[in-house]
């Protein structure tokens, strides 16, 4: 028996419980992703050809371009956006309407997203926007940034700003100071919140499904697509290649971040 | 930084403008417009859409009141209320058992708890479905504790829905919790001599922060939560996200629609504000 | 960070170039409707880049239409919507009696009432709506929807229904004998009671991935349509598509072209394209859904033998635009049902 204050028996097996949890339809998609049968839930042998099939479907390929080229734009833009006022709001002492800012920063986390999706269908609508792509692109970079700001927020705070005064006085230029001194020292923040800004727009469904139109579908709608018309292991099979993918675009980001992290 | 100051805002104040806050205006405008025939709105100024939520004309003809949206809005309000109550359970013991570990293990941990969430949303859910219908592992698992279909129960759309927003939970609280100082856990074992009063007495509270931005980040999506009820519920009985769906579609009463959504934004404030007030007094007493 | 953006940016911006084309269509149509291969084909002879969007009910693709800049060419509604779009100007008028694809189409399905001198559409597809029952899980009769709507105990707790009215309404105004589109509120309160009466024995009311709840016997009995029954039947799943002597609901889904498309002429070159025979054919063995224009039927898959789903032995009814009044109370059936 640990006799350690801080050891609270119980909680270790509820974590082991709950990773469980977390991982117990990670891994029912997965295995029904090499059923043969074409009804999913009904096991009747191994294959791989709804691996096949799923890529080899032009359609699917087309969704995953545009939820690509999406959530890529805007979580740079997102990131930049967040990244300045994560700047002006920890920097400047004495700034006017700071909570309100912050407020506004944050707006998208304070709105469900259903009445922001119907806000924004409205607004182009009566804008006669029909450029699928800008409707999206414009969507995604709001509800990405306060993903994106958190993080970095919460680097600038637990950093001195000691090191900037010096820089500053050293280069002279607040640009200068920020590229060579700020930047690399927030570089794990601001990792982590671009990090979190792509998976949420390339996860997004509601936005996404209220404003899609011609051309500009998202790869959650046209999963969604997929599960309303009755599914086929091709949905399992395009979902595990995706798990994949994250799997190698986190491990890669977790093991730069940590790398950062040793060095800031 | 002078150099950034107030223009550094500009973006965000923007885009948040262009893509918030104007529409958002235009929903009040909407929500006091007039309803086309089949659909779609005309600008105009009337109060029916706010009159309907409370009463409507029955089955025989006369104006009653007619609580069938509240008991939509009270039934959203429990399901999102309980959601976030089992998330900060589920997330309190699972974060500590985090931040305790080493440097190494906790960021793999930390990993391991956002990974999922890197799957479509709709993947996962989808995934639930298979799990918890009749010859799932936790449908076969629940009949053989005695209970009978699990799927399309508010149980399901529970279990559903905790696992979307647990990580918007566990973040926060974990945060909470690594900033926690040992030396006041140790204080606290010899000021009470037990673990758990030192939990309640100074890990709960000192992670309180932490669990109210949890609880806000939850609460609020779960508020407008579409999929769940849809797919793991059944549709059996309406939310506000469905409602206000159907009156976009099939109900062709967008002002309706309209002013549904402005409910669930005036209770988002509501919750706002008393979190605001909270965090307020509490930096009073500090 | 920076040099991450860059090469991030630059293979989206890869992935993003749009495969040569000389011209686009976008599509709206329902989910997996249109044969891939004939998509495929129209690519390659016409060079034009095609996207398809899905939708799974009439009322997301009128909804979608009426907040306009819609951003699409070519939209497939019901014949009961067809008729609404067309009212609310929200149709290109395309002439449609003068184009090629007309002359296919079966006499029956000319100049009907949702578009009486035939300008806005082109017929794609027409079916029924009913019910399935997995005969694994019940084998009792099935010739009314009294089975369905007043379930006897083996169905009980086993049935599910769609997510939205249109069609279900319909289906209990068949058994109860009441017009579709009732303005009557004391008929449409016989409708509300009978699906109120039904309620606990529903399972789910839900219009996704009905194919395998229903194949996989998850439920015993769901609302469907004749096509998705027949191919489901075929893929080797022991169902069957109820002939209910009150009658089905029946469809028509048409090719129709918004207002403001910006493609007008390839979506009329598709409609063309997929009204010729031989097409027509194709799009028939892969939708499974029956033909409003001319098919080779030495080379149809589906035939009154293999296909009972298609060639219902009942009277079809089809649904109608309702009136704003009459659709109300439709609605008002559904909410205070799952309220």
């Amino acid at each position: 028996m640990n006799t350690d204050i801080r050891h609270y028996p119980g909680a270790r097996l509820i974590t082991w419980v709950f990773f469980a949890w977390l991982y117990l339809p990670i891994a029912v998609v997965i295995w029904f992703s090499f059923n043969e049968n074409r009804l999913v839930s009904v096991w009747t042998g191994f294959s791989t050809q709804w691996y096949d099939a799923a890529l080899s479907n032009r359609a699917l390929l087309d969704a995953l371009r545009v939820s690509l080229i999406v959530a890529v734009i805007a979580t740079v833009v997102a990131t930049v956006v967040a990244l300045m006022a994560a700047m002006v709001l920890t920097r400047t002492p004495g700034l006017k309407f700071r909570r309100l800012s912050e407020t506004v920063v944050n707006l998208p986390l304070l709105l469900p997203e259903i009445v922001v999706a119907v806000a924004v269908l409205i607004l182009v609508s009566q804008l006669g926007v029909t450029n699928g792509m800008v409707k999206l692109v414009l969507a995604h970079s709001a509800f990405c940034t306060p993903f994106a700001f958190l993080p970095i927020r919460a680097r600038l705070q637990g950093m001195s700003a000691d090191f900037e005064e010096a820089a500053q006085d050293l280069y002279a230029t607040p640009w200068t100071a920020f590229r060579r001194v700020t930047l690399p020292l927030i570089a794990p923040g601001v990792f982590a919140g671009a990090m979190l800004a792509f998976a949420m727009s390339m996860d997004d469904f509601i936005t996404s499904n209220m404003l899609n139109s011609g051309g500009t579908t998202t790869l959650p709608v046209y999963i969604f697509s997929l599960i309303k018309q009755g599914t086929t292991p091709e949905l399992n099979a395009i979902s595990t290649l995706l798990i994949v993918a994250s799997l190698i675009i986190a491990t890669l980001a977790l093991s730069l971040s940590a790398r950062a992290m040793r060095r800031g | 930084m002078r150099g950034f100051r107030f223009w550094g805002l500009v973006p965000a104040w923007v885009l948040m403008a262009v893509t918030l806050i104007v529409p958002v205006m235009i929903v009040v405008l909407v929500s006091v417009s007039l309803r086309g025939p089949y659909g779609g709105f005309d600008w105009g100024f009337t109060l029916e859409p706010y009159r309907e939520i409370l009463f409507s004309t029955g089955w025989t003809d006369e104006l009653e009141f007619d609580p069938k949206y509240l008991i939509i809005i009270g039934r959203t309000i429990a399901l999102a209320a309980a959601t976030t109550v089992i998330c900060m359970a589920l997330a309190l013991p699972v974060a500590y058992v985090i931040a305790t570990r080493g440097p190494r293990t906790k960021l793999v941990l930390l990993y391991l708890v956002t990974l999922p969430f890197w799957v479509s949303m709709i993947v996962r859910v989808y995934a639930w479905l298979i799990i918890l219908g009749n010859d799932g592992i936790g449908g076969r698992l629940w009949q053989a504790l005695g209970g009978g279909g699990l799927l399309f129960t508010p149980g399901a759309m529970l279990i559903g829905m905790v696992y979307s927003y647990i990580p918007l939970m566990i973040l926060p609280v974990y945060a909470a919790i690594e900033k926690l100082d040992p030396a006041l856990l140790e204080a606290g074992a010899d000021l009470y001599g037990s673990r758990w009063t030192t939990a309640r007495r100074v890990i709960v509270p000192l992670t309180w922060p932490g669990l109210a931005a949890g609880a806000i980040l939850v609460f609020v999506p779960a508020l407008g939560t579409v999929l769940e009820p849809m797919l793991l519920g059944g549709g059996k009985q309406m939310m506000m996200g469905t409602l206000i769906q159907t009156q976009f579609g099939g109900g062709r009463n967008w002002p309706f629609g309209a002013a549904i959504a402005i409910v669930m934004m005036v209770m988002v404030v509501i919750v706002l504000l008393i979190n605001a007030r909270r965090a307020i007094r509490k930096e009073g007493r500090a | 960070m920076k040099t991450n953006l860059i090469l991030g940016t630059a293979l989206a911006m890869a992935l993003a170039l749009p495969a040569h084309a000389a011209g686009t269509l976008n599509l709206y149509t329902w989910s997996d409707s249109i044969s891939p291969e004939l998509i495929e084909k129209f690519s390659k002879e016409y060079d034009v880049k095609v996207n398809i969007d899905g939708y799974n009910s009439n009322e997301d693709a009128l909804t979608k239409l009426q907040a306009g800049a819609s951003g699409y060419d070519l939209v497939t509604p019901s014949q009961h919507f067809v008729k609404i779009m067309v009212d609310q100007g929200l149709l290109e008028d395309i002439d449609a009696h003068d184009m090629a694809a007309f002359k296919q189409v079966d006499d029956k399905w000319k100049n009907q009432w949702w578009d009486p001198s035939s300008d806005f559409s082109i017929p794609l597809a027409f079916g029924t709506a009913g019910f399935t029952v997995n005969r694994d899980l019940y084998k009792g009769p099935v010739d009314s929807w009294a089975i369905y709507f007043e379930p006897p105990a083996e169905l009980q707790g086993k049935i599910a229904s769609l997510s939205y009215p249109d069609e279900v309404v319909g289906a209990a105004e068949l058994l109860l004998g009441v017009p579709f589109c009732s303005e009557d509120k004391a008929e449409m309160k016989k409708v509300f009671d009978l699906l109120k009466a039904q309620k606990p024995s529903v399972a789910a009311y839900t219009s996704d991935n009905i194919e395998n709840r229903i194949g996989s016997g998850e439920v015993a009995a769901h609302f469907w349509w004749d096509g998705n029954s027949l191919k489901t039947r075929l893929a080797g799943a022991n169902i069957e598509y109820a002939m209910p002597k009150e009658g089905l609901v029946g469809w028509l889904d048409s090719f129709v072209v918004p207002k403001g498309a910006a493609n007008l002429d390839n979506a009329k070159k598709f409609i063309d394209f997929m009204s010729a025979e031989e097409n027509a054919t194709v799009q028939y063995n892969y939708y499974a859904h029956s033909s409003p224009v001319k098919i080779d039927m030495t080379k149809a898959k589906y035939t009154p033998e293999n296909a009972p789903e298609l060639f219902p032995t009942v009277p079809v009814t089809f649904s109608q635009s309702c009136s704003p009044a009459a659709q109300d109370l439709v609605t008002k059936v559904w909410t205070d049902l799952l309220q």
